[in-house]
């Protein structure tokens, strides 16, 4: 994985440097709140219900051991000893104090780390699939490319005051993981018929009140005119972008009311206009980048690992973690591991210091060091050995880590709702829980198959709930929380927006309701294969609703 | 307020055309656009020298022909917050190959000094009072810088 140079670490220090003033100046009054707001949001740090909380920038979702040591010790030093991993591939700190985040910031630099742009109308951090280098159906690598735009988007001097957020998300596979089109800008990596890479570019997506599948702007643009176009594109928004209205100020609307046309027209303007030769990444670095990137020394193994077989012969639980939660790796004999943060009734995304720990102390011991972090809240450890499998499950049951339910009915993705979130209307955090306990017998689970649910506690839908098979949104009718569910949705290839099935839910209600639909979807799917979304995508709507609200 | 250039306070020789005053023929006169537009030959016929005021809304390229004559552009900075300046500037540089004086005025606040240094601005009218010596630490906090711009003294990732 990609290890700060001197330059880099000179960047990070003095980035720290900065905030420390920033920091001493608003303590001594010298500055404003309303001045300084901007400031901290820009280091990740927001002003929650009950503390500041600090996000901490994870780039891509990749992580090496010592980064993921130093933010289990960040963990148990300045706050209560956990974290919380996000949907953008980051972790939130929930109760530093202000006067600490310098020294945080200069413990992230210790490791090449930051909480730069983790927040703020400016260029949020890039991610990625959370399996890169590693997929079975990869074009290429897409992690260099984002380590590129992570350092070409820091402190960018003309688009740090954006009419609002800019989220990018790269996908280097066919499967698409990082749920690019539903960002501001997404990108897929490419071969062209000569061999050369490049991105199809999709712009305008996004979730929150107005949620849109983002659109394709070009087909293919090459390599070297990805920064210029990036910037192209930036310019378009940042000159043009509602200001007006912060609810209609990301670009996904600006896209919308101009048509993509119009939209693409401008950004060809901008760009056919631009001095490329400058804005391209300097010669020679994204090779420099691509290095830090090849893939670890992998053995020569066979394709099947015999004492993997004896092991899930020989262990009924280890067998269902095998399936649900080990991936088919590109190299023979090695797998992806991926390690659930969604323990049944627990807090989804969240991790204990002393987990951290284990799972870094795994990483150096079964796959090279690294961990990723992906856009559903779970941790990866990318390169495992097929014949280390077992050994590793016990130690990760020895932490609780060993939860099957990746891709499951369990595997919910949750965002703090009112619990922290000073933009909530309602709980999320309980109805995950609840939800988890109703579904937590595992051969239900597996009899369910694939299913994911989103829970958002508010319109600004940070729980992906617009693209969940079920989403789960809570709103606030006169003090009393309820929750509207909806079906379809979906953040793959197959990128869509789920429909709402009728009147809410109060908060006692909604995982019986979710039980109503899953044995509805039982009953009316046509063999084990055939998914909640196949099936909800093959009937509609309508025998869900006769389902849950025959009885109203 | 006094204009900050180079880092120093300097004595500002530019009056503002106040409204609905008609453009005077002698002195150093910054002039809205709209009134400029309104009476281009105005213009021409001045022997003092000539900055156009532009507010955040306009597509600079639109008047290139006007931008090319002037001695200076003043761009307006309503709210920190609100970075369109940002990119009309890199407009003007770039696209209309603009040399003159660059001057950024309104909501100007140190923390955003460099940035706006960075985008071309040489020249800044505050709205705010500003201690000269916290400006100048602000624009020295970063001596390093991943995009090609301004980029000055800084040292640039190559």
């Amino acid at each position: 994985m990609y290890v700060y140079d001197d330059f880099d670490e000179k960047f990070v220090r003095e980035r720290a440097a900065q905030f420390r003033d920033q920091v001493e100046r608003r303590l001594s009054g010298q500055l404003e709140e309303a001045q300084f707001r901007p400031l901290r949001l820009m280091n990740g740090v927001y002003l929650q219900l009950h503390a500041y909380m600090l996000r901490v920038a994870v780039p891509y979702g990749t992580l090496s051991s010592r980064q993921l040591r130093q933010l289990s010790m960040i963990a148990s030093k300045y706050d209560k000893g956990y974290g919380h991993f996000t949907t953008r591939q980051n972790i939130q700190f929930n109760w530093p104090q202000l006067k600490d985040i310098p020294d945080i910031l200069d413990d992230l630099a210790d490791v090449g780390m930051h909480a730069i742009q983790t927040s703020g109308n400016c260029i949020r951090n890039v991610t990625s699939d959370q399996w890169s280098g590693v997929a079975a159906d990869e074009v290429a690598d897409p992690r260099p490319y984002a380590e590129l735009m992570r350092q070409w988007s820091s402190l960018h001097p003309e688009f740090s005051y954006l009419p609002r957020k800019f989220k990018i998300a790269i996908t280097g596979a066919v499967s698409d993981r990082a749920a690019i089109a539903f960002h501001d800008i997404g990108l897929q990596l490419l071969k062209n018929s000569d061999g050369e890479i490049g991105f199809r570019v999709l712009v305008g997506g996004g979730l929150g009140r107005t949620p849109m599948v983002a659109k394709q702007i070009r087909d293919f643009i090459s390599f070297d005119d990805l920064l210029p176009y990036l910037v192209a594109i930036l310019r378009a928004y940042n000159i043009e972008g509602r200001r007006d209205n912060k609810y209609k100020a990301r670009i996904k609307i600006l896209v919308h009311e101009k048509g993509i046309d119009d939209f693409r027209a401008r950004v060809d303007d901008i760009f056919e206009g631009l001095d490329k030769e400058k804005l391209r990444a300097p010669k020679g670095e994204i090779e420099r980048i691509s290095k830090f990137f090849e893939l670890p020394a992998y053995e020569t193994l066979e394709e099947n690992s015999p004492e993997l077989a004896e092991a899930r012969a020989a262990n009924a639980s280890f067998n269902a973690f095998v399936n649900r939660n080990v991936a088919t790796h590109k190299k023979p004999g090695y797998s992806i591991v991926n390690i659930s943060l969604k323990p049944i009734g627990g807090i989804p995304g969240d991790a204990t210091s002393s987990q951290m720990d284990v799972v870094a102390d795994l990483a150096d011991q079964y796959s090279f060091g690294e961990i990723r972090v992906s856009h559903e809240q779970n941790l990866v450890l990318a390169h495992v050995k097929q014949s280390d499998l077992f050994t590793l499950w016990q130690r990760l049951r020895e932490a609780e880590l060993e939860t099957a339910n990746i891709g499951a009915i369990t595997d919910m993705i949750t965002c703090p709702g009112l619990d922290y979130c000073t933009l909530a209307t309602a709980r999320s955090i309980p109805i995950a829980q609840k939800i988890s306990e109703k579904f937590a017998d595992q051969s239900r689970q597996d009899l369910i198959g694939d299913l994911k649910i989103k829970i958002s506690g508010c319109i600004n839908a940070c729980g992906h709930h617009h693209a969940g098979h079920i989403g789960i949104l809570g709103l606030d009718k006169k003090g009393e929380e309820y929750y509207q569910i909806t079906l379809g949705g979906s953040g793959d290839e197959n990128a869509a927006v789920g429909d709402i099935l009728g009147p809410g839910f109060s908060a006692d209600e909604v995982a019986g309701a979710v039980d109503v639909l899953v044995d509805r979807y039982i009953e009316l799917r046509e063999s084990k294969s055939e998914s909640f979304l196949d099936v909800v995508k093959r009937v509609g709507l309508e025998p869900f609703k006769e389902a849950l609200y025959a009885d109203h | 307020m006094p204009i900050i250039k180079n880092g120093q306070f300097v004595e500002d020789g530019w009056v503002t055309l106040e409204e609905g005053a008609a453009v005077p023929v002698e002195g150093d006169v910054i002039i809205p656009l709209e009134v400029a537009l309104a009476d281009v030959t105005a213009l021409d016929g001045r022997t003092g020298k000539t900055a156009l005021l532009i507010s955040n809304d306009v597509d600079v390229e639109d008047h290139a022909e006007l931008i090319a004559k002037a001695d200076m552009v003043v761009l307006m900075l309503p709210a920190f917050t609100d970075g369109r300046a940002y990119s009309q500037a890199m407009v003007l540089i770039e696209e209309l190959d603009y040399k003159n004086e660059l001057r950024i005025k309104g909501d100007v606040l140190v923390d955003q000094a460099l940035h706006m240094v960075r985008c071309g601005f040489d020249s800044f009218d505050s709205n705010h009072e500003i201690d000269l010596e916290v400006w100048n630490k602000a624009l020295h906090k970063m001596s390093t810088t991943y995009q090609r711009t301004y980029e000055g003294d800084l040292q640039v990732r190559s």
